[in-house]
C-alpha cells in the first residue's frame, strides 16, 4: 500500500498548533510528540495509537486500523471502494502536495540515516 | 576500599589491553593499546605497593611520580586525538592538536618540571605524600604541581565535551551513545579532578573514586565502541554469509 493512500483519514501535515489533534494523541498515548509524527509520517503505527489517533481526528475508531493495514476496508465494514472514492475525491494538487510533503520526510530520514551510517563508520575506522 | 578499587581498575584496564593485541598485531588503531598500555602503567604508578617499587629502582626520588604525570598526558592527548577523530570533531581536534594545545601542555610540562625540580623529592610515596607532610614550602609546591598534573587531562577533556554530549543526543546506534554517555562521564570526572584542592581532607577518598570512575568510564566507553563493531560486522557478515551453505 503506498503510503499516502491513509491520507484519506490523516490529519493535516506540517507546522500544527500545540493544542492540535497530534498533541491531545501523544498526550493521550504518552508517545513523544517528535516520535507519534514520526510513526504517522510513516503510518507505523501500533493499534492503539491508530485508535487514539482516529478518536483524534474525530473518525470511525476502526479508521486508523484501516488505514494501518491492521484490518481490511471489508472487515471494518467499510463500504466497498470507501477508500478509493475517498482518495479520488482529492485533487491532483492536493495529492501531489501530499506525495511531495512525504517524499520530503523520507529524503530528511535517509539523510540522517546515512549521516548517522557515515559517522559510525568513522568512530570504528578510528576508535574500533 | 579504596585498595580494592584500585586494583580492579588496573585489571580492568589490563584487560582491555590485552584484548587489543589482535589489532595490534593486525596493525589497526595501534596507538589505542599504546593509550591502554599507558594507562594500566599510570595507575600501576598510582598504587603505592607497585609505586614503591618503581620508585626504587628509579633512585626513590619520586621521579616515578614525574613520570606518572607525562604517562596520563601522553595518554591523554593520543586518547584525545582519536576520540576527537572518530567522532568527527574539529574543534576539538584543534584545540588538543592545534597551537593553543601545543602551548599548553608545553607549557604545563614546564611548570611539572620547574616545581618537581624546586621541591625536596626525597622520601618515596605514592602521591608524594611524605613530600607534602615535609613543610609549608614543599606543602605549597606539591599542590601546584598535582594541579598542574591535572591541568593537561583536564583541559583534552573539557575540549572534547561538547562533541560528546552532541554524541549522546545524536540518533547513532545505542551503543555508541552509550559509549559516548561513558566518555563524557568519563570527561567530566576529569574536570571535577580540577576542584580537587576544595575537597577537605576527611572526603580524601573522593579523590579516589573520581579519579578511578573516569579512568573505568573511559575504558568502558572505548570496549563498548569494540563491542558494537563487533556485533555490527557480525551481522552484516551473517547476512552476506547466510546463501551459502553453512559449515
Amino acid at each position: 500500500m503506498p503510503p499516502w493512500t491513509s491520507c484519506a483519514w490523516s490529519l493535516p501535515a506540517p507546522r500544527r498548533p500545540r493544542s492540535g489533534p497530534r498533541h491531545r494523541v501523544s498526550a493521550a498515548t504518552g508517545i513523544a510528540p517528535q516520535n507519534y509524527s514520526a510513526q504517522l509520517t510513516a503510518n507505523r503505527m501500533a493499534p492503539e495509537v491508530a485508535i487514539a489517533t482516529s478518536r483524534a481526528a474525530g473518525v470511525g475508531l476502526t479508521g486508523g486500523l484501516v488505514a494501518t493495514g491492521l484490518v481490511t476496508e471489508a472487515e471494518a465494514g467499510w463500504t466497498p471502494g470507501a477508500r478509493q472514492a475517498a482518495l479520488d475525491m482529492l485533487s491532483d494538487s492536493d495529492l501531489t502536495v501530499l506525495a511531495g510533503d512525504r517524499l520530503q520526510a523520507l529524503g530528511k530520514t535517509l539523510r540522517r540515516q546515512e549521516h548517522d551510517h557515515q559517522q559510525t563508520e568513522k568512530i570504528w575506522e578510528n576508535l574500533g | 576500599m579504596i585498595e580494592i578499587l584500585q586494583w580492579t581498575t588496573l585489571i580492568v584496564c589490563a584487560a582491555a589491553a590485552l584484548s587489543r593485541v589482535p589489532t595490534l598485531v593486525r596493525k589497526k588503531n595501534r596507538s589505542l593499546f599504546y593509550v591502554l598500555a599507558l594507562m594500566t602503567l599510570a595507575i600501576l604508578l598510582s598504587i603505592n605497593g607497585p609505586y614503591l617499587l618503581i620508585d626504587g629502582l628509579l633512585g626513590g626520588t619520586n621521579l616515578a611520580n614525574l613520570l606518572l604525570r607525562f604517562i596520563i598526558f601522553g595518554a591523554i592527548y593520543f586518547l584525545g586525538i582519536r576520540i576527537a577523530n572518530g567522532f568527527g570533531d574539529q574543534r576539538g581536534l584543534r584545540l588538543i592538536r592545534g597551537h593553543a594545545g601545543s602551548a599548553i601542555l608545553a607549557l604545563i610540562s614546564v611548570a611539572l618540571l620547574v616545581l618537581f625540580a624546586f621541591m625536596d623529592t626525597g622520601g618515596s610515596s605514592a602521591g608524594m605524600m611524605a613530600v607534602y607532610a615535609k613543610d609549608e614550602r614543599n606543602r605549597a609546591l606539591v599542590e601546584y604541581y598535582g594541579a598542574a598534573g591535572r591541568a593537561y587531562p583536564a583541559y583534552v577533556c573539557l575540549a572534547l565535551l561538547p562533541a560528546m554530549l552532541r554524541a549522546v543526543r545524536s540518533t547513532l546506534p545505542a551503543l555508541l551513545r552509550i559509549s559516548a554517555l561513558l566518555l563524557a562521564i568519563g570527561g567530566i570526572a576529569v574536570t571535577l579532578s580540577l576542584f580537587f584542592p576544595a575537597i577537605p581532607p576527611a572526603l580524601g577518598y573522593l579523590t579516589f573514586i573520581i579519579n578511578y570512575t573516569a579512568i573505568l568510564c573511559f575504558v568502558f566507553g572505548l570496549a563498548l565502541v569494540w563491542v558494537a563493531k563487533v556485533r555490527a560486522g557480525r551481522k552484516t557478515r551473517d547476512s552476506t554469509r547466510r546463501p551459502v551453505a553453512h559449515r
